[in-house]
């Protein structure tokens, strides 16, 4: 079963669409969504939510209609906000009640022992918490509930390594069940290519990809050549190209690259980078 | 639902600290004082405001984005906030009739009509001014709908001042206008009703960010 279907969804504001967005996230993966500010993610992660309305298209959530019931759906959702956005004036302790009492499947022992491994103190208000602790204070409630479905928004941005690497490893782990699969925004791409199994990328509200990260590093390799050589290449196998002090370099899929050409294996973070570029300058 | 009441319940223990010394002056005020209306309904009209209050804390803090992400409905958000008014109202009430018993039984002029009639007022004003500004909260924000209420309780303290002066207080609490009373605590009580399936109705279609 897929964990997230999203077929031709549109969103407009003033100064911004999103453009007839299709994603598919199966069972068992985790998918790294990556944009630049403003391209689009948190529009995504709350039109999946139906915390703001779409204008077309369909999201289905765990083979489910997110317009159908989606407080349903969500008992086994586990979302993590940019800002989390618990009350400032309760403690993890009394956070824990409240999500006792809000989801069918809410496991206070789990919770307990994501609090001590996590070192989350349980008696300070959450308006006391540094943003790492914030944000393990909500990955803790994510995961307390037998969740199947992960929806993190900018999860992992603004902690600092150790701790990323630590929640990171927590999401890898998540995914071991094959019927959970987790949709992770960021920014920080080298966060999304260490765990994810497939990338999608947004550029001004328009996915400019969307695909199996390994097969994406098999299939695409950077060419470091002259302007006159990249010709020789078709235009159609060429993702982006930089121009630099010594001539060029291009993102190419391996199968049109000529013989004989200097390559360079290529990162997510790179493709993306070459991709946005590209898709600026049409 | 129980999760939203429990954090609200949480919530105006923490945040309506201050409202718990300023009702207790007031009604030590009333208590103390000559009759003036004032200080025995303002106590209610805070305990009105108590839900507007939390939900000014939660957009401060995002959680009404995050309570989306929550299995909650809109309308159970919505609900739990005008239940949390009735009981902040309901408690206030209680307050008021005690304070108030006692000092018309020091006073030797105890009636049940008059405390009836009395609390009715009461009651009625603790639930118009939220039925008002919690559908404008929940379409436009917290921001627009405080700006509302602080006019509406200074419009409140205006008619009150002009009633005492007129003395038309007096003639209330006589019982001369007890059906107009008991008729105004009905229309609160529906109007409330109202602003309820309003609310919900509004912040259903409300696009939040």
């Amino acid at each position: 079963m897929n964990a997230i279907e999203i077929k031709n969804l549109c969103k407009s504001y003033p100064g911004f669409s999103l453009d007839h967005l299709n994603l598919t996230l199966p069972s068992g993966c985790i998918m790294g969504l990556i944009g630049e500010n403003g391209a689009g993610k948190s529009t995504t992660m709350k039109l999946i939510l139906d915390i703001i309305r779409q204008d077309q298209g369909t999201v289905t959530l765990l083979g489910r209609d997110n317009r159908d019931r989606l407080q349903l759906t969500k008992q086994d959702i586990g979302v993590v906000l940019d800002e989390v956005g618990i009350c400032g004036c309760l403690n993890p302790k009394q956070v824990g009640k409240i999500m006792a009492h809000a989801y069918s499947n809410w496991d206070s022992q789990t919770y307990a022992g994501y609090l001590k491994t996590m070192a989350i103190p349980e008696n300070k208000p959450f308006q006391s918490f540094s943003r790492g602790m914030k944000m393990k204070l909500g990955i803790a409630i994510a995961l307390s509930h037998r969740a199947k479905l992960l929806l993190l928004d900018e999860a992992t941005s603004g902690l600092d390594p150790v701790i990323r690497d630590e929640i990171l490893t927590m999401f890898s782990e998540f995914t071991r069940d094959e019927t959970h699969a987790v949709l992770m925004s960021s920014h920080i791409v080298s966060d999304l290519e260490k765990i994810c199994d497939y990338i999608a990328f947004l550029h001004r509200g328009k996915l400019l990809l969307c695909q199996e990260k390994d097969r994406l590093k098999e299939e695409y390799a950077i060419v470091h050549c002259t302007t006159e050589d990249l010709q020789v290449i078709s235009p159609s196998a060429i993702q982006g190209v930089k121009k630099t002090a010594y001539g060029v370099e291009a993102i190419v899929a391996r199968s049109a690259i000529p013989s004989g050409m200097a390559i360079s294996p290529m990162d997510i973070e790179q493709l993306f980078i070459f991709m946005v570029k590209e898709a600026s300058e049409i | 639902m129980k999760g939203l009441l429990l954090k609200d319940f949480y919530s105006v223990c923490k945040y309506c600290r201050f409202f718990a010394i300023v009702v207790g002056v007031f009604l030590i005020v009333s208590y103390f004082g000559d009759g003036n209306l004032f200080f025995t309904i303002y106590p209610c009209l805070i305990a009105g405001m108590v839900p507007i209050t939390l939900i000014s804390y939660e957009d401060r803090d995002k959680w009404h984005i995050f309570a989306q992400t929550l299995p909650f409905t809109r309308a159970q958000i919505v609900s739990a906030k005008y239940i949390t008014g009735l009981c902040s109202v309901g408690i206030m009430l209680l307050l008021t009739a005690i304070a108030q018993t006692i000092q018309m039984v020091n006073a030797q002029s105890f009636l049940w009509a008059d405390l009836g009639q009395l609390l009715l007022l009461i009651l009625s004003i603790g639930l118009i001014f939220p039925a008002i500004a919690l559908p404008i909260v929940f379409q436009f924000g917290v921001e627009k709908g405080r700006i509302l209420f602080i006019v509406m309780i200074a419009m409140a303290g205006g008619g009150t001042a002009a009633l005492i002066n007129v003395e038309l207080a007096d003639t209330f609490l006589a019982g001369k206008t007890a059906l107009v009373i008991v008729l105004v605590c009905a229309g609160a009580a529906v109007l409330y009703a109202l602003s309820w399936l309003l609310s919900i109705q509004l912040y259903k279609r409300r696009q939040l960010r």
